[in-house]
């Protein structure tokens, strides 16, 4: 089966995409190559393919090789001829044996081959060295998790996101109250006015994502938002090499019902933030009809982390582009009443103190 | 760390710099008349200086050759309202006045300090004063007032003054109190606070252990598509409550408390000479 291993023109080494230069670089001859001449390399390799399968239908194996093509998720390296272990949904990955980045173009076919990507921004040094930032800036954190523990697993995977657009009309209904108070002589009065109020509003989403991967923890990567899309560029798999790809095994609507949750509550947020002059509002009744959806399949870039303290398994999850980081760190209990403790005995001081000398 | 323990330093000692500042600048003796010298002038504020900050109340010493017609006890009353008498944001205090208009020495009492000098106590200074007033030695007078006042305030409020242990003021705040279990219960309430105010901090600091969602309705929101199409605001009901309000009632040394301009109680006795 073919898989592409991006190789350099100069020493026949592999490359890898970086995140901090954004072009490719061989580790081997150090030769750096753009944009473009890694697309003549891709135009070489698409043309030598064709021929490929032509000599296939001479031989009239399609049928057997169909067969192959659904079941197989065995690869042969490129570089080293060693078998390539995967599973279903894996688009890009490493050879087990001599480490090249490997490609597997079918699982990138068809229905299957992305609109567009992002690349990676972070490099996997600043990825760490942003996330022991993160973890420093944590008052709760235990004092040696970012020293003690141990990064197990650090791999940069471009995620398959569906990115939907679309129209949205709402209603909601409910009740609101204004209260206002004065004195006449000796009697306080307190008038509560109730009303029923009631807005209908229309709004046009844009690019709301939503994972495509089973794989993902939905959660997690929704933490990992916004990504900027201004970033976003036609795809094409050179940008995979040296980072693990996923393909999606949700489409896009298996992951409608999230997107429509989603748009649902923004719809009700916005006109609810309409609702001015009141003391005291509460919607009863939301309603919300989406029109002219439409999804495109992209592929973001995600750093995951695996950190192993104190037998316990952390994940954490890196927005690629931005640096942003989600996932539960653990709370060290000595650290939490230690400002516990500080902070209630100076808020006690302060009170007493003015509360016996100067009030 | 460092920094935080420099910040709460510098809060106290702020807090203190401007409570002893505004004592110092106070003028206890407005002697209108003259009929005290130099010499007493500077001894009387002085003390009235010191007693003011012992107890917590407010001293002034006034003398006065015209009273705008008004009674001693008018005229008392208005001078302590109209200058805005108090110690801190209390109205606590006590005001001596020797009016030379009527002839008549006043003895005028406000909030708490209206406890501590109920009728009998407030005849028992004037009987003390009054021989010096019938020598014109209006100086030793005040002295012999401050003497009183430092006794009276010492002793504490008398057994049988009509609300004592009842500080709370006609506008609903609370002065501190000398008495123990006053400050217990303060201090059992500051504890309290204290320690819901450390339970929220250590909450919020346990929430911003993990990676945070900062997408909003209007990260994926097209700019300016959100529109309102329609809007209802239907009255359809109103409810009034009443509720009486209640107003404490006179509560100092009997038939002589009367309700001043300032809103606080009063009391306070007096007699010509």
């Amino acid at each position: 089966m073919g898989v592409i291993v991006y190789k350099c023109i100069n020493c026949g080494g592999p490359l890898a995409f970086k995140a901090d230069t954004q072009n490719w670089t061989c580790d081997y001859c150090l030769s750096e190559f753009s944009e473009e001449d890694v697309k003549k390399f891709i135009d070489r390799e698409r043309a030598e393919e064709e021929a490929e399968t032509s000599e296939q239908s001479l031989h009239h194996a399609k049928e057997l090789d169909q067969e192959f093509n659904e079941k197989a998720t065995g690869y042969t390296c490129s570089s080293c001829g060693a078998e390539i272990v995967t599973d279903d949904t894996t688009a890009a990955t490493f050879c087990y044996y001599c480490h090249n980045p490997t490609i597997i173009p079918r699982q990138l076919e068809g229905e299957y081959r992305p609109e567009m990507v992002i690349p990676f921004k972070i490099d996997r040094k600043k990825a760490e060295e942003t996330f022991v930032k993160w973890c420093k800036s944590k008052p709760l954190l235990p004092k040696f998790f970012t020293s003690n523990s141990q990064l197990e697993k650090l791999s940069g995977i471009y995620v398959p996101f569906w990115l939907f657009d679309s129209n949205t009309t709402g209603k909601i209904e409910g009740e609101a109250r204004r209260v206002r108070s004065y004195t006449i002589g000796d009697t306080r009065y307190t008038e509560t006015k109730y009303y029923k109020v009631m807005r209908e509003g229309k709004a046009i989403f844009r690019d709301v994502p939503a994972d495509g991967s089973k794989k993902m923890d939905d959660k997690l990567m929704s933490i990992l938002e916004p990504y900027d899309y201004r970033d976003l560029t036609d795809f094409s798999m050179s940008y995979l090499s040296g980072f693990f790809a996923e393909k999606y095994d949700m489409n896009q609507n298996d992951v409608y019902g999230r997107i429509s949750n989603i748009l649902r509550n923004n719809v009700g947020t916005l006109l609810e933030g309409t609702i001015h002059g009141y003391n005291w509002v509460s919607v009863q009744d939301t309603n919300v009809k989406l029109s002219n959806v439409k999804a495109k399949y992209v592929l973001l870039p995600v750093w995951m982390f695996t950190y192993q303290f104190k037998g316990k398994t952390y994940i954490f999850a890196m927005n690629g582009q931005t640096g942003k980081i989600a996932g539960d760190l653990p709370i060290s209990f000595g650290r939490a009443s230690k400002w516990f403790g500080m902070i209630s005995a100076s808020v006690f001081a302060i009170l007493s103190l003015g509360g016996l000398f100067i009030w | 760390m460092v920094k935080k323990k420099i910040l709460f330093l510098s809060f106290i000692l702020l807090l203190f710099g401007f409570a002893t500042a505004v004592i110092a600048n106070t003028e206890f003796v407005f002697d209108q008349a003259n009929l005290f010298s130099d010499v007493e002038k500077v001894e009387l504020q002085d003390e009235a200086n010191r007693l003011s900050e012992q107890f917590q109340m407010d001293i002034r010493i006034v003398t006065t050759n015209d009273s705008e017609g008004k009674s001693a006890r008018q005229y008392a009353s208005d001078f302590y309202d109209q200058n805005g008498f108090g110690y801190g944001e209390t109205e606590d205090g006590i005001l001596y006045l020797i009016d030379m208009d009527n002839r008549e020495v006043y003895i005028f009492t406000r909030d708490r300090i209206v406890d501590y000098f109920p009728d009998t106590t407030v005849e028992e200074v004037l009987d003390h004063v009054y021989p010096y007033l019938t020598e014109e030695a209006f100086g030793e007078s005040a002295k012999a007032f401050l003497v009183d006042l430092e006794q009276v305030m010492s002793s504490g409020i008398p057994e049988g003054s009509t609300s004592s242990g009842n500080y709370a003021q006609s506008d609903g705040s609370y002065s501190t109190s000398p008495s123990q279990g006053e400050i217990v219960k303060e201090l059992l309430l500051y504890l309290g606070i204290a320690i819901v105010i450390g339970g929220i901090s250590v909450g919020v600091m346990a929430m911003n252990n993990r990676g945070r969602s900062s997408t909003t309705a209007h990260t994926y929101l097209d700019s300016n598509s959100f529109k309102v199409t329609k809007k209802m605001d239907r009255h359809y009901n109103t409810r009034v409550t009443r509720q009486k309000i209640q107003r404490n009632s006179s509560g100092g040394g009997g038939g002589s408390s009367f309700s001043g301009g300032g809103g606080g109680r009063s009391g306070g006795g007096g007699r010509g000479f």
